[in-house]
């Protein structure tokens, strides 16, 4: 392709180049005619006045002696003049671009001439590519930066969650679940907290790694919930989950079915209990953190309940939660100032309501709040293991209560006291005991010890083998609330027992119920045929009593022979009798 | 009489308008031969001329000019092709002499044996390069192709194409350096040799450049994309300097390096280099210079940013440092004519 445009004067001479697509050096101040062959059509181009051009084609002086086509336009006292020739016709597009090119040069358009503007010209194109550069430059830094704060937010994601879990971690749950509570003022929440109970026993019976496991696939199994971004879940303590939720018919009927599915399925050889507690969140002011208190209220009050799965939090759980404060707060104080008494219940011979015995029961004869019932605060002390304390003092009262009387000469009875299955944990307890015994200078059979089935069915070998101790020291030993749990009859045999006291729902179930009689019976007869003891407890009815009569029960206790009195009043009814 | 003569100074105009006169007179055929054109042409040359031996004389370098002389020489051979080589070599060897002749009266003692002395090397450089041209054909180097495709791109006026070439020449894996480096840096050497043996006309040469920029900003993405060092370089064309693509390119090879560089472009005052250096504190300063005739306010600006901040490190480069070594006792850190050599030098010196 050639494309030369150049303006030049009337003679031809070259004013100036506007662009030369090489067609040799013919430059300002040569002239346009020494290009060509013909210097007379050339001349006559250039002579006369083209205000609309005028085209021609002309033979090349030089090179391949060609023909290349010539353009040229009158422009006042000068020529614009264009030589052209193309290869192929996709040219034509570039020819017509290059020739519209020299509208951008003044002399062509009338504006200042281009000598002038030549410098600021490329100074102005410079500046341009140095604004495209510092904008390069400072996106660049922005991506840099935008990169950077991504990697900030990755770390911070990666900080609010639970390594083990990938849920959020408590802290970040709490300000997340605050600033969703708050930003959605209209909409309902609930918090729910997801408990699984004796979860230490995983770890310990099946390992750490197995612990784990089920601390992730019961998060997968939350995760069911999140439908939307409003839920938000979090491993708060080590088995312990709480999710916000908005609030939705049948959300817990979902979570519940997911829950028991995946209780069913999982494949540990133990059986697994999840307990829900839920707190709608009515009160709005409440932290979070308190919110899942509240859950986890709830969740606790169905602890060891089997039968119950969730539970919604109510004011009576916060009350319930208070007053074991109150409890807690003053129990040892309370033990120190003598304000827990050592109450004694008559065990009786149904046929000739003769005492045979008597159970030390505490009570609490607290300065607020009055007496409080055992039933609110020995599973207190059980889970505080204060209870050994205050075993150890009704041990004590009660071996003090019986040396007095043998020193007085004044009655011959054992004495019943419970050792709470958290007691049989201290391995001193036989030596603890046996000093009691020592020094009030008893026999040991002289003190009853009552221990609940449950003991020895939860916690094996280890418990056994205290009772065994016991037992071995020559007390009796004695099988409180049988029948309340899941003792299995075949094995009584191999307990380290005495006396079996049947519990008091055996006989008010019989009562009525000639299947349950019948039960009853199997039982006493049992206990017969293994030369161990039995006590009905509570007793309350003359029917009752005749039924135990029938049943050939020989020994019982219940209000219907006396409840639970202070020992002065013990010893005043015993002497009546 | 003073050094420090500028093109507007009447003393000066009045010495151009001397030698001009003399030169006439001494060659009746000139004005003759040279139509009204040509002879304003002439006198542009002179003051040109004159100008680049007050340079010389400050810079008190004699390759400098007669390098200028061999550079003259050729243009010339390009542009008045009615003139024999031989012809204009002896107008050139009388020009140089009728300059001697009318500045030995106006230039003080001391300063005479330096005058001589470049007016030697300006005639015995003419006379060389009469008899044997310098004029080297195309450099046959590494990329040789990719930079004749590249420059045909430019010639032919096909803006699109050469801009795509470039990033053609990215990836079929030509290292980014190299592209600056060798390819583009001698294709646009040769646009200038073209506009030196008057083949393209300078509008062309500026069309040339202007894509070329465009071509280059398109690698600004990956150039400026690459991880951080923490360590910065300012540079800057010194004085009225306005050849600013060689200092870019430098600029963008330290920022490809992952320096991060403070451009100040071209024709940048010594005091806002120095404010400059203030506010950024870089690592590394570079100077460019492209023409010769700035080359003593380089001298000038190294000398002011030193006593200002002796740790600073200073570079300088740049086509006009080709064949010159006046760099050596102005207490420079480096001149190092390879950009990746530059790169490499810094990385590991600073």
């Amino acid at each position: 392709m050639i494309v030369y445009i150049a303006l030049c004067d009337k003679n031809g001479i070259i004013d100036r180049v506007i662009r030369n697509i090489p067609i040799g050096s013919i430059n300002e101040g040569q002239n346009i005619r020494d290009l060509f062959e013909d210097s007379e059509k050339i001349d006559s181009l250039l002579t006369q006045t083209h205000s609309y051009g005028v085209s021609s084609q002309l033979r090349l002086k030089s090179g391949k002696n060609s023909f290349v086509y010539i353009t040229i336009m009158t422009l006042k006292d000068k020529c614009l003049v264009f030589i052209y020739d193309i290869e192929s016709p996709d040219q034509l597009t570039l020819l017509t671009e290059t020739a519209l090119s020299v509208l951008n040069v003044p002399e062509i358009t009338g504006n200042e001439s281009y000598e002038s503007g030549y410098y600021e010209i490329q100074k102005l194109n410079s500046q341009l590519i140095n604004y495209q550069r510092t904008l390069a430059k400072t996106n660049a830094r922005l991506q840099g930066l935008l990169e950077e704060a991504h990697a900030a937010k990755c770390t911070i994601e990666e900080l609010e969650r639970d390594t083990l879990t990938g849920l959020y971690r408590e802290k970040i749950f709490y300000d997340k679940a605050h600033k969703i509570i708050s930003k959605y003022a209209e909409s309902d929440f609930d918090i729910i907290a997801v408990d699984i109970e004796q979860f230490k026993i995983v770890n310990d019976t099946f390992g750490s790694d197995s612990g784990d496991r089920l601390l992730m696939d019961l998060a997968v199994c939350l995760l069911s919930i999140q439908s939307d971004n409003k839920v938000l879940i979090t491993r708060a303590r080590a088995d312990t989950f709480f999710a916000l939720i908005p609030r939705e018919k049948n959300i817990y009927n979902n979570l519940q079915k997911n829950l028991n599915i995946f209780i069913e399925d999982y494949p540990l050889p133990m059986r697994l209990q999840i307990k829900t507690g839920i707190y709608e969140i009515t009160d709005r002011t409440l932290s979070v953190a308190r919110m899942c208190d509240r859950a986890l209220l709830a969740a606790d009050s169905i602890k060891g309940i089997f039968s119950r799965k969730y539970a919604f939090y109510d004011n009576s759980m916060q009350e319930k939660l208070m007053l074991e404060q109150k409890i807690v707060n003053t129990m040892v104080e309370s033990l120190q100032r003598g304000d827990f008494l050592v109450y004694l219940q008559p065990k009786v011979d149904v046929n000739t309501e003769k005492i045979i015995g008597a159970e030390a029961l505490i009570r609490w004869n607290h300065p607020e709040f009055g007496m409080i019932s055992p039933g609110d605060f020995i599973p207190i002390f059980e889970r505080n293991s204060f209870i050994y304390a205050l075993d150890m003092f009704v041990w004590e009262k009660s071996c003090s209560i019986l040396g007095d009387w043998k020193r007085k000469g004044l009655c011959r009875i054992p004495l019943s006291v419970n050792v709470s299955r958290v007691d049989l944990y201290h391995e001193d307890l036989p030596d603890t005991l046996f000093s009691f015994i020592q020094t009030y200078d008893l026999c040991p059979h002289d003190l009853h010890l009552e221990i609940t089935e449950s003991a020895y069915v939860k916690d094996s070998v280890q418990l056994l083998t205290i009772i065994k101790r016991l037992k071995q020291k020559g007390f009796i030993i004695e099988m409180d609330d049988f029948g309340s749990g899941y003792s299995s009859l075949n094995t009584l045999s191999e307990l380290p027992i005495d006396v079996i006291k049947l519990d008091l729902k055996f006989i008010r179930e019989a009562e009525n119920k000639p299947r349950h009689q019948k039960v009853m019976q199997a039982a006493i007869n049992l206990a017969k045929e293994l030369n161990l003891q039995i006590i009905a407890e509570g007793v309350e009815t003359k029917a009752q009593a005749e039924l135990l009569k029938e049943l050939d029960c020989t020994f019982a206790q219940g209000y219907l022979y006396g409840r639970p009195v202070p020992e002065s009043e013990f010893l005043k009814d015993l002497k009546n009798v | 009489m003073s050094l420090l003569l500028t093109e507007q100074d009447s003393e000066f105009i009045e010495l151009t308008n001397k030698i001009v006169s003399c030169q006439l007179a001494k060659d009746q055929s000139l004005s003759k031969e040279l139509d009204e054109r040509a002879m304003e042409k002439m006198y542009q040359d002179t003051r040109y001329n004159v100008d680049f031996l007050y340079t010389a004389l400050k810079l008190d370098d004699e390759k400098i000019y007669a390098r200028y002389a061999r550079w003259l020489y050729q243009l010339l051979t390009a542009l008045m092709t009615y003139y024999t080589r031989e012809r204009l070599c002896s107008i050139m060897v009388k020009h140089f002499e009728t300059i001697r002749s009318c500045m030995k009266d106006t230039i003080g003692a001391c300063d005479q044996p330096k005058l001589h002395a470049l007016l030697d090397a300006a005639i015995d450089a003419t006379i060389n390069e009469c008899e044997h041209s310098s004029l080297q054909p195309a450099a046959s180097e590494k990329y040789a192709a990719e930079t004749r495709r590249y420059l045909d791109y430019l010639l032919n006026a096909n803006t699109k194409g050469a801009m795509a070439l470039i990033t053609e020449y990215m990836k079929n894996g030509i290292p980014l350096t190299d592209i600056c480096a060798d390819i583009i840096s001698t294709a646009m050497r040769q646009v200038g040799d073209l506009w030196h043996q008057h083949l393209i006309s300078v509008d062309t040469e500026h069309y040339c450049t202007s894509v070329t920029q465009m071509a280059l900003s398109q690698l600004y993405p990956l150039i400026f994309g690459q991880e951080r060092k923490g360590k910065s370089i300012l540079v800057a064309c010194v004085g009225s300097e306005l050849h600013e693509i060689g200092a870019r390119m430098v600029a963008d090879l330290f920022e490809y390096d992952g320096w991060d560089s403070i451009y100040l472009g071209a024709a940048v005052p010594v005091d806002a280099i120095e404010s400059a250096i203030a506010e950024n504190h870089p690592d590394l300063t570079a100077l460019s210079v492209t023409m010769p005739q700035h080359l003593p306010l380089c001298k000038d600006a190294v000398k002011r940013l030193r006593e200002l901040y002796p740790d600073v490190k200073i570079a300088v480069g740049g086509n006009a440092f080709s064949e010159t070594e006046v760099w050596k006792n102005w207490g420079v850190d480096a001149y190092i004519p390879d950009v990746r050599e530059l790169v490499r030098w810094a990385d590991e010196t600073i």
